[in-house]
């Protein structure tokens, strides 16, 4: 984890955090099975594709607190995964997807990250709920910034 | 031959209906006509009550948020204040000064104690986030911009909204026949 400029956004020195992480889905073709487990980093998660499933848009979010904002929620990771897809997902050491920048310097030091996986139900027609998945984890940020060698 | 006369005859017929219709019954027409109008305004301002956004119903005008939604289907929004705004979330967005509403996935927000919430959103479709789309200066989006959080949608359907933007001929043809059909159709 580094305190770098952000240079997405306003230009002001912020937090930026490293998260890796295992994820194994397997999604099946059953009867309402909503359900993840975490065994440390990993998690298991199951759903069902029924024919007024379209697809399915999984998130990974980081959830945590801050001097400045008492709520933050960041998008890790997505992707989409189309009724017909290959139901089984492994992923390993995966990176995040999107940078992990904090609004301002919340993250150093910061005990309570907590990490959930969450999906977008997109019908063929019809609601479109959020559901998040049962389980999470909690990863802690170090005291210290990583330092990066200079050239 | 004999179809082609047949059609010659039913169209006189209609002439003489036409002109069968007197005054009274020509005004009842219109304003029965006008009655349709209302209650469908009327329909319209209570969705916008029951939502609580400005725009209850939106067609989705780009391919940003395929493969989930595509040019032409319809999104119903809600936009009560009793519901925070989440990461995940499909939302309906204007930038200021723009006309025209963006819907786009939350990816990111920063929500202070009193509830002051700023968020970033991202297509679906898009491999970067939205920043490059807001005002120039401006990184983030606010509660004030959203006009409201999808809900459930209907593909396909607004398709017809669409081609009445891009070709006004078709427009002017469809309230043609609609006009036409109610001033003729007699209750």
């Amino acid at each position: 984890r580094k305190n770098v400029e952000d240079f997405t956004g306003p230009r002001e020195r912020s937090d930026l955090g490293f998260v890796t992480f295992d994820i194994t889905a397997d999604i099946l073709n059953g009867k309402n099975g909503l359900q993840t487990f975490w065994n440390k980093s990993t998690l298991k998660l199951f759903f069902i594709f029924d024919w007024n499933v379209k697809q399915l848009f999984l998130y990974l979010s980081a959830e945590y607190s801050t001097k400045n904002n008492a709520l933050n929620q960041v998008v890790l990771w997505d992707k989409i995964m189309l009724r017909g897809d290959n139901p089984r997902l492994s992923l390993k050491d995966m990176k995040s997807k999107y940078f992990f920048f904090d609004d301002g310097n919340g993250l150093k030091g910061n005990r309570n990250i907590t990490l959930t996986l969450s999906w977008n139900v997109v019908p063929n027609a019809g609601i479109l709920p959020l559901v998040t998945g049962s389980g999470h984890v909690s990863v802690p940020f170090p005291d210290t910034y990583e330092t990066t060698k200079s050239y | 031959g004999a179809a082609a006369a047949a059609a010659a005859m039913l169209s006189l017929d209609f002439l003489d209906d036409v002109r069968r219709m007197n005054k009274r019954q020509l005004y009842y027409q219109v304003l029965n006509f006008g009655m349709i109008v209302s209650s469908a305004l009327m329909i319209w301002k209570g969705l916008m009550v029951v939502t609580g956004s400005e725009s209850p119903i939106v067609v989705v005008l780009s391919g940003s948020m395929e493969p989930a939604f595509h040019r032409g289907d319809l999104l119903f929004l809600t936009n009560r204040i009793e519901d925070p705004i989440r990461v995940g979330e499909i939302v309906v967005f204007r930038i200021e000064g723009r006309e025209i509403p963006i819907v786009h996935r939350v990816l990111k927000i920063h929500e202070k104690q009193n509830g002051d919430i700023k968020f970033l959103t991202k297509g679906d479709n898009n491999a970067v986030d939205d920043r490059g789309l807001y005002k120039q200066g401006q990184h983030w989006l606010e509660k004030k911009d959203v006009v409201g959080r999808a809900r459930g949608f209907v593909p396909y359907i607004g398709i017809v909204t669409i081609l009445m933007n891009d070709y006004p001929k078709f427009k002017y043809a469809v309230l043609f026949l609609l006009g036409l059909f109610v001033l003729v159709h007699r209750e």
